[in-house]
């Protein structure tokens, strides 16, 4: 199961070849990314020494993948303030991560950021979707590529959320039980980005302009 | 036992937290796409009013056409047409009488009434189209219309424009100084100020004027709501003019509370040779 995970990855830069071809869209070009390194990561994951996964590598891979998920809210996000507490809360996260990493040595995974990363995100995608209910005019979320972006996000964080949480209290067999259920909600987050790069296609999305209003100078004192 | 307990309590906690978490996932998804739509179908009912709101303005439009045409129809007829008839009559008179004494004074009287019928025709054509707006440009007829109203002694108005080296072009010129004249006539109507001050300057690629005056006056919320009612006709019309130009009116209080402020953004068009 965890190969088609890996496979499932590659999706992505597939998708965009198919289709779009050019890096026209700092997003897009991201989920090639996304999609590359990841696949990178669970391909060599086999060949990695048990020490370097327990120690570092379970913990990069929570930053890296956190790191993309908090890049796409940025750039998707309008508003400045919460843009700003991206970005504040990112960097505090990465901080704790640094720390969790080379001070805590966990057994199986590192639950605690994994619980921190999916608290952060979902709120993240809550204002996301606050956002664009309050903005939109015409389009419909599903024609916006953010909205399967943060659906698929969601399922898959949803969907491993309390399986990362108690994993280093479960025992081996139903650690095998439970894993198939995150994996399908990985592919099932693979596949929603890769929809994503079509909806993209079908629908691009133009960051709006900021107007700034200079109105010059009309006042009493200039007579 | 514990041990299997404990373990069946956590596999069933993490299998229904599991479901719960994607059940909120899909829950999330259906209320945001429900209410999108219940925005959507909101933001059609605003625009249907808005439809509704132009249809109001095109019809206040017409009104005032209408009325336009009326008294110029009346100003025709009523003062025009006598003064015609009356030294037309001068005139058979000449045609009856032969003495010469006679002839001259109707000649006289008639030439009198054709001066004045002169001059009724120059100001009503003065009214429709100011000639000092079409041959010397914005600055100069509002510039004439605030002379006469502080000619009157009782409101002291001023202007000053920063930038109007390029004029707008003619029509826009025209529907500006309609806005300005409409405003003016409102704050000498309903404001009782002591002072009017206009004040231009341009930005980037808009034109703005801004009118400032110490009488009582509205801020946007009333506006938007009279424009929305079946009464101010005038300020109907303002918003008419504002939409033809594709341009933004604000009116608002300065923060000091003594003045009301009324702000127009126009875009600038190419510039205008007079």
């Amino acid at each position: 199961m965890l190969t088609y995970v890996t496979y499932s990855y590659l999706l992505l830069p597939l998708c965009f070849i198919l289709i779009i071809g050019k890096f026209k869209h700092r997003i897009l070009a991201l989920l090639v990314l996304y999609g590359i390194l990841f696949f990178g990561l669970l391909f060599i994951y086999d060949y990695l020494p048990q020490n370097f996964i327990n120690n570092y590598f379970q913990g990069l891979y929570t930053l890296l993948e956190y790191s993309f998920f908090a890049y796409f809210f940025w750039f998707t996000i309008q508003s400045k303030g919460f843009r700003k507490i991206i970005i504040l809360v990112s960097i505090l996260f990465g901080l704790y991560q640094f720390f969790y990493i080379t001070s805590v040595d966990f057994t199986k995974l590192d639950s605690i950021s994994i619980g921190i990363e999916t608290i952060l995100v979902f709120i993240y995608i809550f204002y996301f979707f606050y956002e664009f209910s309050k903005n939109t005019k015409d389009v419909f979320i599903y024609n916006h590529y953010g909205f399967w972006l943060a659906v698929g996000i969601m399922i898959y964080l949803g969907g491993s959320f309390f399986f990362y949480i108690l994993i280093n209290s479960l025992t081996e067999s139903e650690i095998d039980k439970f894993k198939n259920m995150t994996y399908v909600a990985e592919i099932t987050k693979n596949l929603l980005f890769a929809f994503s790069i079509f909806i993209y296609k079908k629908h691009p999305v133009n960051k709006p302009q900021n107007h700034s209003k200079n109105i010059p100078n009309l006042d009493m004192n200039l007579i | 036992m514990f041990l299997l307990q404990a373990n069946t309590s956590t596999t069933t906690a993490l299998f229904l937290g599991t479901i719960g978490m994607l059940v909120l996932t899909i829950g999330l998804v259906v209320f945001i796409i429900m209410h999108q739509r219940r925005v959507q179908r909101f933001q059609q009912k605003l625009q249907q009013l808005e439809i509704d709101q132009q249809k109001m303005m095109l019809n206040a439009s017409i009104k005032m056409q209408e009325e336009e045409r009326q008294r110029l129809a009346a100003d025709l007829h009523d003062d025009a047409g006598p003064l015609l008839a009356t030294a037309r009559l001068y005139l058979n008179e000449n045609l009856v009488n032969q003495d010469k004494v006679h002839q001259l004074q109707s000649i006289y009287q008639a030439r009198q009434i054709i001066d004045d019928t002169i001059q009724l025709i120059r100001n009503i054509s003065h009214d429709l189209m100011p000639p000092t707006l079409k041959n010397f440009g914005l600055e100069s007829a509002i510039n004439d219309l605030f002379q006469k109203i502080s000619g009157s002694g009782t409101v002291n108005a001023s202007q000053r424009f920063h930038d109007y080296k390029d004029r707008l072009k003619p029509e826009k010129e025209l529907l500006v100084f309609r806005i300005i004249q409409e405003l003016i006539n409102n704050i000498l109507k309903h404001s009782n100020s002591s002072f009017i001050h206009l004040t231009q300057n341009v930005h980037a690629d808009k034109f703005y004027l801004r009118i400032h005056h110490d009488g009582r006056g509205i801020v946007q919320s009333d506006f938007e709501k009279l424009n929305k009612s079946n009464i101010g006709l005038g300020l109907k019309n303002i918003g008419s003019r504002i939409r033809l130009l594709q341009g933004e009116i604000l009116f608002e209080k300065d923060i000091s509370q003594t003045y009301y402020k009324v702000t127009i953004e126009v875009p600038k068009d190419e510039p205008y040779s007079s």
